[in-house]
């Protein structure tokens, strides 16, 4: 039986650090203790549930949970992601996961030469630096109707450590990562927008352990007090039902409002 | 606000709008020839109205999707495509990157 040794979760943007440096700074070696966490776990897979941006999957097609299959993926390049390495898959593992969930009723759809946008990539600089260890990536539809509700998404956090437990090889080691969020709107009116008290509100939630508040909550309502981006809690949320619904510990928050979003990461001890 | 379903009456926006992350030939298109783009596309008159004065909201009530109006935006304004971008300082930062 393979065992998830460790949960995270992050935002997923990196800007400007012009005019509010001391701030930026703090996301930015928030995202680095992450990834130094990870190191300290060894482990020999990253799952990182995430979500597209209109690059792989848009209006054309969506699916509410696409896991990549291939043997390798590239970073877009987008908001000037280095993409100038490959970072490894695991086929094994995520068709595995796949024939899994479709037995605990989730059809999951599978993509292979999807290319990472920043949903993806900008976790993956951290828990795959270089490429140095695999990765799954997990997405989730946040961007069209309907959008998977977080009851649903925490189940499947579930079926994925059964999954772990069950099928996969004696000592394997398994990190999840949760990625996106806090409160943004995009696109819309209220874009630049930051609900610090609703972020901070969630950020406690978690470190109760709180799934039920969590899991409670429906997507109307994230949307309405985080905004269509901050939607992308429940890719955390998949995070924390693969651990179990244990308690998280806040690594950073910064409400940045010049980012147009509040941006946190939390750890979860397995 | 609810998470938009495909807007039937905007897809064709849709479709240019997302299309610009991977087609230099669009992407290059709106730069110079825009109208040309527009063409390609179907976008009536009044759909090309918004996009000529570069009207955010204007694009918006167009019923586009609301994360389709940033590869227009990062593609037409060079002072938010720098801003949305990692920091120098932070690039050197990632492993292998300089330090």
């Amino acid at each position: 039986m393979g065992k998830i040794v460790g949960g995270f979760a992050t935002s997923h943007v990196l800007f400007s650090r012009a005019g509010h440096e001391v701030q930026a700074d703090a996301v930015f070696a928030g995202m680095e203790e992450i990834g130094r966490r990870i190191d300290a776990l060894s482990p020999d897979i990253v799952v990182i549930v995430s979500n597209d941006h209109m690059i792989n999957f848009n209006t054309q097609f969506q699916a509410p949970f696409v896991v990549g299959i291939g043997a390798s993926y590239t970073a877009f390049g987008d908001l000037g992601i280095p993409n100038d390495y490959s970072i490894p898959g695991e086929a094994d593992f995520a068709q595995g996961f796949v024939d899994h969930a479709s037995a605990c009723d989730y059809d999951m759809g599978v993509v292979r030469a999807v290319r990472f946008d920043h949903g993806m990539a900008i976790p993956a600089l951290f828990a795959s630096p270089q490429g140095v260890r695999p990765v799954v990536p997990l997405y989730t539809n946040v961007d069209m109707r309907p959008v998977p509700s977080a009851k649903r998404c925490y189940r499947l956090g579930q079926v994925l450590a059964d999954y772990i437990e069950k099928h996969r090889p004696a000592d394997e080691r398994v990190v999840v990562l949760g990625a996106g969020g806090m409160s943004h709107w995009v696109g819309v009116e209220r874009q630049g927008d930051v609900n610090e008290e609703f972020d901070r509100w969630l950020l406690e939630r978690f470190e109760a352990g709180d799934a039920d508040a969590l899991t409670g909550l429906s997507i109307q309502d994230i949307e309405a007090r985080s905004g269509n981006g901050g939607v992308e809690l429940i890719n955390w949320i998949i995070m924390l039902g693969a651990l179990g619904g244990a308690k998280a510990k806040t690594l950073y928050y910064e409400p940045m409002e010049s980012w147009w979003t509040g941006m946190g990461g939390i750890a979860i001890e397995a | 606000m609810v998470k938009p379903l495909t807007e039937p009456r905007a897809f064709h926006i849709n479709q240019m709008l997302q299309s610009i992350p991977h087609d230099p030939t669009v992407a290059g298109g709106i730069m110079t020839d825009p109208e040309a783009v527009y063409d390609r596309f179907g976008l009536s008159e009044a759909e090309r109205a918004p996009f000529r004065s570069g009207d955010a909201a204007a694009i918006r009530a167009l019923g586009i999707h609301p994360h389709l109006l940033m590869p227009w935006t990062l593609l037409t304004n060079e002072r938010v495509r720098g801003f949305l971008a990692i920091d120098p300082a932070h690039f050197a930062r990632l492993p292998g990157k300089g330090n």
